[in-house]
C-alpha cells in the first residue's frame, strides 16, 4: 500500500478516536506531551510519527495499537464502477426521475453565498 | 514523459466518457500532489447515479499553494471561485476545486489501470453527506439525496450509515435521522428506515 495513504488512514483513526472521546487536540497534547501542531500533522497524515510518539498519543486516549489497525481497502475496477453507474442510472430512470437539475443546484449554491461564476460559464459553454 | 501526472493527463485526453475523463484528471492530480487526495461531491455521486451532471470535480486533501503551482506547471489554469481548470484539445474543460483538507468519512479505491488507482468517498459516506445537506430543508438537496438513495439503496451498508450519523454531534444527528427517514420514504425505501433509524 502507498505509504502516504497508510499514514493518512492511521491519522484518521487517531482523530476519530479523539473525537469520539470528545477530546480536543489541546487535551491530548497536555496528556501526551506531544505538541498540538505535531498532533494535527499526525492526524492529517502529513508526517511519519515515531513508534514511541504513537504509543504516547494512544496512552493519552486510553487506547492501544489495536485501535489504529488499518482495515484492508475496498478496491473495484473501472469496469465494475461503470457497471454500477449504469445500474444506478437505470433505477433512477425507472423511478421516473430525470437527470439532476443543474440550474436548480447552481441557484441553490448562489443562495447559500457560493461563487458559481466559473461553473455557470462551463455549463453555458456546454 | 517522466513528469508526474502526464501519463494520466494523456489518458484523460484519449477518453470520451466524461466521467472516466474526470477520474483520470483526479489520477493526474494525485500523481502531482504528494499526499492522499479523495474524490467527493457531485462527481462522486455521478459515479453511482450516472445522471448528476457535475459542474466541477471536488477533491479533498491537504493541497497547498505549492501543489497548485505544480498543477499550473503541467497545464491547469486558475479559473475564479478557487477553481482550477483543465482544457482538453477538443475545447471542453473540467473545473477542479479543493474544498476541504481532509475527508469526512470513509473511502474506497477505483483501479483505472493495473498500477493506477484513485481514492473515492464511499457511497455510505456520500449518503451521510447528502442527508446532512438535505437538512437545509430545500427541495433541491432533498431531491438529490432521494436520487442517490434510489440508485444505491439496495447495496449500501445502512447499518454503517446509521452508525455514522449517530456518531455526529447530537443536533445534527437527530436532524439527520429525521431527514434520513424522509429521504428513504421519498425513495420508496421506508422499510430500511424502520430497521436502521430509530430515535
Amino acid at each position: 500500500m502507498n505509504a502516504s495513504l497508510l499514514l493518512y488512514q492511521t491519522g484518521s483513526l487517531l482523530r476519530v478516536r479523539r473525537e469520539e472521546l470528545r477530546l480536543t487536540l489541546a487535551d491530548v497534547s497536555r496528556r501526551s506531551g506531544v505538541t498540538i501542531a505535531q498532533l494535527s500533522r499526525i492526524e492529517n497524515g502529513l508526517v511519519d510519527p515515531r513508534y514511541s510518539t504513537l504509543v504516547r498519543i494512544l496512552e493519552a486516549t486510553g487506547g492501544s495499537l489495536d485501535d489504529i489497525v488499518v482495515e484492508p481497502l475496498r478496491e473495484i475496477s473501472l469496469s465494475d464502477a461503470l457497471h454500477r453507474r449504469d445500474i444506478g442510472r437505470a433505477k433512477i430512470e425507472r423511478s421516473g426521475l430525470g437527470e439532476s437539475d443543474v440550474g436548480a443546484r447552481l441557484g441553490h449554491q448562489d443562495r447559500q453565498g457560493g461563487d458559481t461564476t466559473a461553473e455557470r460559464a462551463r455549463v453555458d459553454a456546454t | 514523459m517522466n513528469q508526474p501526472g502526464l501519463r494520466e493527463l494523456e489518458a484523460a485526453e484519449r477518453e470520451h466518457d466524461p466521467m472516466v475523463r474526470r477520474l483520470w484528471l483526479v489520477a493526474a492530480i494525485q500523481a502531482i500532489v504528494p499526499r492522499p487526495i479523495f474524490l467527493v461531491g457531485g462527481s462522486a455521486v455521478d459515479l453511482h447515479t450516472g445522471s448528476y451532471r457535475p459542474t466541477d470535480i471536488d477533491i479533498v486533501g491537504a493541497v497547498g499553494s505549492a501543489d497548485r503551482v505544480a498543477l499550473i506547471e503541467v497545464g491547469f489554469v486558475e479559473s475564479g471561485g478557487h477553481h482550477l481548470k483543465w482544457v482538453f484539445s477538443d475545447g471542453s474543460n473540467e473545473l477542479v476545486e479543493f474544498p476541504e483538507s481532509h475527508l469526512d468519512g470513509t473511502f474506497e479505491r477505483i483501479a483505472l489501470s493495473e498500477d493506477i488507482a484513485i481514492n473515492v468517498i464511499t457511497v455510505e459516506s456520500l449518503i451521510v453527506d447528502r442527508i446532512n445537506q438535505a437538512t437545509d430543508g430545500t427541495s433541491v438537496t432533498f431531491d438529490e439525496a432521494v436520487r442517490l438513495v434510489i440508485a444505491v439503496g439496495d447495496r449500501a451498508d445502512w447499518a454503517a450509515i446509521a452508525a455514522d450519523l449517530a456518531s455526529r454531534p447530537e443536533a445534527i444527528y437527530l436532524g439527520s435521522i429525521r431527514w434520513a427517514r424522509d429521504v428513504l420514504l421519498g425513495a420508496g425505501m421506508g422499510h430500511v428506515g424502520e430497521v436502521h433509524f430509530r430515535e
